[in-house]
């Protein structure tokens, strides 16, 4: 095919991929987002409805975190949450930013905080120990 | 009936960035857009530099952004429209001047998806034949015209100009649910890539910008069910 | 003159619904992330012990905030409602077809779940703030006052 001036003219053609990576990220958000409406409106309905956040308090948590049933549902939350806004986030900056080294910046410092913030969460899951 | 019409016009020899130009014109509410721009080109400002070829919505020439929504200047009338009446060149694609876009882009999108018939077979004494529940399947996309109104009607395509856009998948389904073609794979390959059918995001802008009525989205949608279904 | 740029000059696109659903999902998704964030946070202050994770716990405990709740509490509704709308456009075949009409059903679940969830949230907010503080305490005390003096009973 003749090579035309088009690159002159903004708008990109890049060669195209054959990984099957954006198809599982798609599916991947319609999946997680099911579990996501089960654990996370699920949650909220818990800690603002059935219960109010004003009763919230160290002891309410340590009573919730004594059964690794609630710790693995609140990690199941954590994990789903942070890999679907992840995910979301990646997509949003794909969109919106046309510069590839800001997007390549702006993606790797979502990567960097998304893997801190887990690493955070999971280990609150894992090492507390109720004081009192 | 006077019409107020508000055209963003750019020179590209004298202008940095588009402006507005007001013109004031009398039209029968049975005109249709196009007649307007006649109006102003012919008899007002010959400067004024739009597309269109056959004028009866067939070619896709004159897409442009009409009060805010893409519609084809040939086929809206005067009566159809608010008035002061807005027209933009179509967004998304780099404009040439006023109303002429740049649409190389748009068609190599549209060539990188392989619209045409691959069939490597030795057809044989006779035609090859289709039942008519195989033809409907990609009954609607046949009607596409190529006119970008859907392409740049997208909110996905304005922001990531590396996009595939609606247009050209339209055109992909068009053959990959066609019984006799053989490259349904390579295109829902090239389709799956990061700029291909999932970067659509169902906004629906599409659907109601083509002027041909094609169900754009839902098309979009059977791509990414099929491209699902076969990994 | 190549590449000129005008897509902001003429106003917003006249898209449908479908527009305004697709970037109201952006927006709210952004946003909870962020509140994901900061949730996570305040969360691991706990391992700081009960005073330190109480006392942060205690600036949330106002009206204003109470308020943010019900803001958090929609957006998380109207994001996995309208998420479930996404979903049955992409995965059932005939979901594009109804897509005006699955619009219209989205809003309604939204609506019949925030609505009985809201009057609970701010109904419950006065009932402990009231049954909590000193005696006299009026509706309107609760509402402006930045944090809670109740007595612990």
């Amino acid at each position: 095919m003749k090579n035309t001036t088009r690159t002159d003219w903004g708008r990109r053609q890049p060669p195209v991929s054959s990984s099957n990576f954006e198809l599982y990220a798609w599916f991947f958000m319609r999946v997680s987002g099911l579990f996501l409406v089960l654990l996370a409106a699920g949650h909220m309905f818990i800690m603002h409805v059935f219960n109010d956040t004003l009763n919230l308090d160290y002891e309410f948590v340590a009573a919730r975190w004594d059964t690794p049933y609630w710790r693995t549902f609140d990690w199941l939350l954590l994990a789903l949450s942070i890999l679907h806004g992840t995910n979301g986030l990646r997509i949003v900056m794909h969109d919106n930013i046309s510069n590839k080294l800001y997007r390549q910046i702006a993606l790797y410092g979502l990567y960097f905080i998304s893997s801190a913030f887990f690493v955070l969460g999971t280990y609150v899951l894992i090492a507390f120990v109720r004081e009192v | 009936m006077d019409i107020k019409l508000n055209i963003l016009r750019y020179n590209p020899e004298t202008d940095r960035k588009g402006h507005w130009e007001e013109y004031l014109l009398n039209a029968d509410p049975d005109e249709r857009i196009l007649d307007l721009l006649h109006k102003v080109k012919w008899f007002d400002d010959g400067s004024l530099a739009f597309r269109r070829s056959c004028a009866h919505g067939v070619c896709g020439s004159d897409a442009m952004l009409v009060n805010g929504e893409n519609m084809l200047a040939c086929q809206v009338l005067v009566k159809e429209v608010s008035n002061p009446i807005k027209i933009e060149p179509i967004r998304g694609l780099p404009v040439i001047k006023d109303l002429v876009v740049n649409m190389d882009s748009f068609f190599d999108s549209y060539k990188k998806v392989m619209p045409y018939l691959v069939n490597e077979e030795e057809p044989g004494e006779r035609e090859r034949l289709q039942s008519p529940e195989d033809r409907d399947r990609f009954e609607d996309t046949t009607k596409c015209i190529l006119c970008a109104a859907c392409t740049t009607s997208c909110p996905v395509f304005w922001t990531a100009d590396t996009y595939v856009g609606p247009a050209a998948i339209v055109n992909a389904h068009r053959f990959v649910f066609d019984s006799r073609d053989n490259a349904s794979k390579q295109r829902l390959e090239i389709l799956k890539d990061v700029n291909g059918a999932f970067r659509c995001r169902t906004a629906f802008n599409c659907t109601t910008a083509c002027p041909r009525g094609i169900q754009v989205t839902k098309a979009i949608e059977d791509v990414k069910r099929e491209t699902l279904t076969i990994n | 003159m190549q590449n000129q740029n005008i897509v902001s000059t003429g106003g917003v696109y006249k898209g449908r619904t479908g527009m305004w659903l697709y970037l109201f999902h952006r927006i709210t998704g952004v946003a909870l992330f962020g509140y994901l964030l900061l949730h996570i946070i305040s969360t691991a202050l706990i391992l700081a012990g009960p005073e330190i994770y109480e006392g942060a716990e205690a600036i949330y405990k106002n009206f204003y905030f109470r308020l943010g709740e019900v803001g958090l509490m929609a957006a998380v509704l109207a994001h996995a409602i309208n998420g479930l709308r996404i979903i049955t456009v992409d995965l059932w075949s005939k979901g594009s077809d109804y897509q005006k009409s699955l619009n219209i059903v989205a809003l309604l679940i939204f609506i019949g779940i925030f609505v009985p969830t809201t009057y609970q949230m701010i109904t419950s907010y006065f009932d402990i703030c009231i049954e909590k503080s000193s005696a006299g305490t009026t509706i309107v005390d609760c509402m402006v006052r930045p944090l809670p003096d109740w007595k612990s009973k």
